[in-house]
């Protein structure tokens, strides 16, 4: 036992390519991060240092995280180099289209990241995860309901508050203890009342952000609710149920409130909605993805980053114009790979409160990417939510290295002295 | 097994229909990304709605017709040619529909999915068209309304082409929508012009006479003038079929139609494809010549027809076609003038096919109108018009009910070594020889001269 406990993932344990290969993976994300910090850098004389001082941090940093996690502590790191790759994707992107607003994105990843290694470190323990749940959804719903008070409109959803030069996104760090209290409520009590108890909460989140105009967010909100009551339950009816009781609800909120519906008026008729706001994000970026070809027009040559919410709403159609449409779907590609990781991960977590929160982050993910990439490609409503790890915007990028801590802390590989065999365990 | 783990069964649902989805827009995205590309708001394409990112557009020459310079788009400094290829180019304002900047924008940028838009497009188009014999038509046709177009009959290759009113693209009149003269501005009248055709289309009749009256060349007709309604040009007394045609007359050719009756005057008209709505490989849409008779129309309406002067209107470009057919031994291709586009490295990306315009006319028949339409001009208009040309043809002069009429002249070298068919069309001007004849005969000659040095 004493000696299968200390096997070496990255050196020294013969047979095993998975050292090789992850130093190969850094090698060449660390290749790919030096040609796009150099496309970056040779357009912007200005901000040269300051961009080159990002880039390089970033990069080193990334090398930091893999001695000390893959090579001293001996754990997988896979996912971390997945987020890393993305995340340096976003760095990329602000620094070229908007450089002054680098600085924030820099600093959110590293606040992520941070956030990302305390939660991992947190959830170490299977016994305390309940503690906090009640005063974590205390809070959650406070502050959605702060946000609601004092917000103001920003491009039609309440959904940002200012303090000082900072502003956030609250709802965005609510999705984490949305996913927290949904996992440890369930997870605790199998009762009545603690599953009533998380129905009135979720419908306290949802009702919420549906009254912040954020409709994006709340059909985030609600797809997690229902990928978390069926992994409790296991009752397809329930679903069922809370689904039509869902869709009743929306039509009567868009019959009693029509003008929500003029929002999306446009879908699937983006073209004859090219001059008016109705189409326009949308026409543009599917003009400039195929502008781009498969392998882009190069960063800084496009002509989409002219348009509104480009690094954000429409970071996809951005990627896939100056880095290619091939680059634009391995994005997404990658972020399938992370939810099906995740769910097959899950299987082997130490207890169902990993499992379901890891499920609930990853659909999360799934949803989210879904409304992000289909709704500015109008296969679905354009919602304007962000695309995890890669849009710009701090709170998002929190959220997302959040997220990740809810798929790390189910493999329980992440945890290798707490696992007696070093092996997976198989129940 | 725990029971929870069953139920990872639903998320990896989720992330299946996601993939599903993604699939769907991959291909969606990759099967319309030319269309989209291409859209005009596109800015790595478009500067206000006019492609600039495109390549030269080249004469048989090379002369540049319009290239880019400085992402703007120019055109030729001669501004007779800038007028004459108004309509082929395209205005790139989306007043006239069709021209080639618009319709070969995917050429011309050289858009391909993989590679993307060019940062610069390198593409040339490469037209069939000689730009100096396209300015001189378009001033034979001076201030007249109308259009002259030259085209290989072996091949389909349009030659020549210009359509009037035109305007230079660099100095667009002030009054164009006001000042009558303008009318129909936007319009290329080879391919959409619709006109009365007068006599020339006595060669439709004789092509359904030689086809079903068997002793026509042995037949004579009468003519003292006048036969009920229709007044012919002259008293032409006793006349044979052939000389019917050469002096055109117009009571032999209505008796002629009367006994040939509705249907085969329409067999005739569709079998010269006059009836036929063209699609050419320049991506164009011809209008198709209009034909109103049947077995209930009275024989004056079927006599007027006879002579092009009922209802009837025949468009210049089915003419032209089927004037090759006859000069072709009875086939013709559509007359095209875009040969191919070639990118930076010179592959061709774009390559022009002659296509069958579905003309077939028996041979025996088209070589009898062929000898019919030769004797027109040595006979009877005189081959001293034409220069050294060995010329066929057939004038009109189309009466109309006010205004002067329509001059037409259509026709073809005789000789092989030059096989060039030709269509001219001036709107109220007056007699076909004087007015279309000539101008074709001063293209005809010009052409010749550059191809015999």
């Amino acid at each position: 036992m004493e000696t299968t406990k200390n096997k070496k993932l990255y050196f020294g344990r013969p047979g095993s390519m998975y050292g090789l290969i992850s130093l190969l993976v850094m090698l060449f994300l660390t290749i790919y991060q030096v040609i796009m910090s150099y496309c970056v850098l040779s357009q912007d004389s200005e901000n040269f240092s300051e961009l080159l001082l990002y880039f390089a941090s970033f990069i080193i940093a990334e090398w930091i995280y893999f001695f000390i996690f893959a090579i001293v502590q001996n754990r997988h790191i896979s996912l971390e180099m997945i987020a890393f790759a993305l995340s340096s994707i976003s760095l990329f992107v602000t620094a070229s289209v908007s450089p002054s607003k680098t600085q924030t994105q820099f600093v959110a990843i590293f606040i992520g990241l941070a956030l990302y290694i305390a939660m991992v470190q947190y959830m170490k323990s299977t016994t305390r995860t309940g503690a906090i749940r009640v005063p974590m959804a205390v809070a959650a719903i406070g502050l959605l309901a702060f946000t609601l008070v004092f917000a103001s409109y920003t491009n039609g959803a309440k959904n940002w508050i200012y303090i000082g030069p900072i502003s956030i996104q609250p709802s965005e760090f609510v999705k984490l203890a949305f996913i927290y209290v949904g996992a440890a409520t369930l997870d605790k009590i199998q009762s009545t009342k603690s599953l009533t108890a998380y129905v009135f909460f979720s419908v306290g989140c949802v009702g919420l952000l549906g009254l912040m105009s954020d409709f994006g967010t709340a059909l985030i909100y609600f797809a997690t609710f229902i990928l978390i009551a069926f992994l409790r339950s296991g009752d397809i009816r329930t679903i069922v149920l809370v689904c039509t009781a869902a869709v009743i609800g929306a039509i009567l909120i868009l019959t009693l409130k029509s003008y929500i519906l003029n929002r999306f008026a446009s879908y699937r008729h983006i073209w004859e909605h090219m001059y008016d706001s109705g189409g326009y994000q949308q026409t543009r970026t599917l003009i400039y993805s195929a502008s781009g070809g498969f392998f882009g027009v190069g960063i800084g040559n496009g002509h989409l980053r002219d348009i509104f919410a480009a690094t954000e709403d429409l970071i996809f159609g951005l990627v896939c114009e100056e880095l290619g449409m091939l680059t634009g779907f391995l994005i997404v590609i990658t972020l399938v790979l992370l939810a099906l990781a995740a769910s097959y991960n899950a299987k082997f977590s130490r207890s169902s409160f990993f499992t379901i929160a890891a499920c609930a982050a990853a659909g999360m993910i799934i949803v989210q990417t879904a409304l992000n990439v289909f709704g500015v490609t109008d296969f679905l409503p354009l919602t304007g939510v962000t695309l995890p790890f890669v849009s710009r915007g701090g709170s998002s990028m929190i959220c997302s290295w959040g997220l990740l801590a809810f798929l790390k802390a189910a493999d329980s590989r992440s945890y290798p002295q707490l696992s007696k065999s070093g092996k997976r365990n198989r129940r | 097994m725990r029971t929870i783990n069953k139920r990872i069964i639903l998320i990896v649902s989720v992330v299946m229909v996601f993939v599903i989805f993604t699939l769907l827009l991959m291909f969606s995205m990759f099967s319309n990304a030319q269309e989209y590309a291409l859209k005009s708001v596109n800015a790595h394409l478009y500067e206000n709605g006019v492609l600039t990112n495109a390549g030269e557009i080249v004469d048989i020459n090379g002369i540049k017709l319009a290239y880019t310079q400085n992402g703007e788009r120019k055109y030729n400094d001669n501004p007779a040619i800038r007028s004459s290829f108004l309509h082929i180019l395209g205005d790139n304002k989306g007043f006239i529909s069709g021209g080639i900047q618009d319709t070969f924008k995917n050429e011309l940028s050289g858009y391909n999915i993989v590679y993307g838009v060019n940062k610069e497009s390198k593409n040339t188009l490469n037209l069939t068209l000689d730009a100096e014999l396209c300015a001189l038509a378009y001033n034979e046709l001076g201030s007249y309304k109308g259009c002259i177009a030259v085209c290989n009959y072996k091949t389909g290759e349009l030659i020549c082409v210009a359509s009037t009113p035109s305007y230079d693209i660099y100095n667009k009149p002030e009054d164009i929508d006001s000042n009558p003269d303008y009318e129909g501005i936007y319009i290329n009248r080879l391919y959409g012009g619709l006109y009365t055709p007068g006599s020339v289309f006595k060669v439709v009749t004789a092509l359904a006479a030689i086809e079903n009256i068997d002793d026509i060349y042995s037949r004579t007709f009468y003519c003292d003038g006048t036969d009920g309604e229709i007044i012919c040009n002259d008293v032409h007394g006793e006349i044979s079929f052939k000389t019917a045609l050469n002096q055109s007359c117009n009571v032999a050719f209505a008796q002629i139609a009367v006994e040939l009756g509705a249907d085969k005057i329409n067999e005739a008209f569709n079998t010269a494809g006059l009836n036929i709505s063209y699609e050419n490989s320049d991506r164009i849409t011809t209008k198709a010549s209009i034909l109103n008779i049947n077995d209930s129309y009275s024989s004056a309406d079927i006599g007027w027809t006879g002579i092009g002067q009922s209802t009837t209107l025949v468009n210049p470009y089915s003419f032209l076609n089927f004037m090759c057919a006859v000069a072709n031994g009875g086939k013709s291709y559509e007359p095209y003038f875009v040969a191919f586009a070639a990118n930076e490295k010179g592959r061709r990306v774009y390559e022009a096919a002659p296509v069958d315009s579905g003309v077939a006319i028996n041979t025996t028949t088209a070589s009898l109108l062929k000898e019919l339409l030769r004797s027109d001009v040595s006979d009877y208009y005189g081959d001293y018009i034409f220069g050294d040309v060995i010329m066929c043809g057939k004038t009109g002069t189309a009466e109309r009910d006010n205004g002067l009429p329509h001059a037409w002249f259509a026709g073809f070298s005789y000789d092989d070594s030059f096989p060039y068919a030709v269509i001219a069309v001036l709107e109220n001007s007056g007699s076909g020889l004087k007015y279309a004849g000539s101008a074709a005969s001063v293209v005809m000659q010009e052409l010749h001269k550059k191809m015999v040095n």
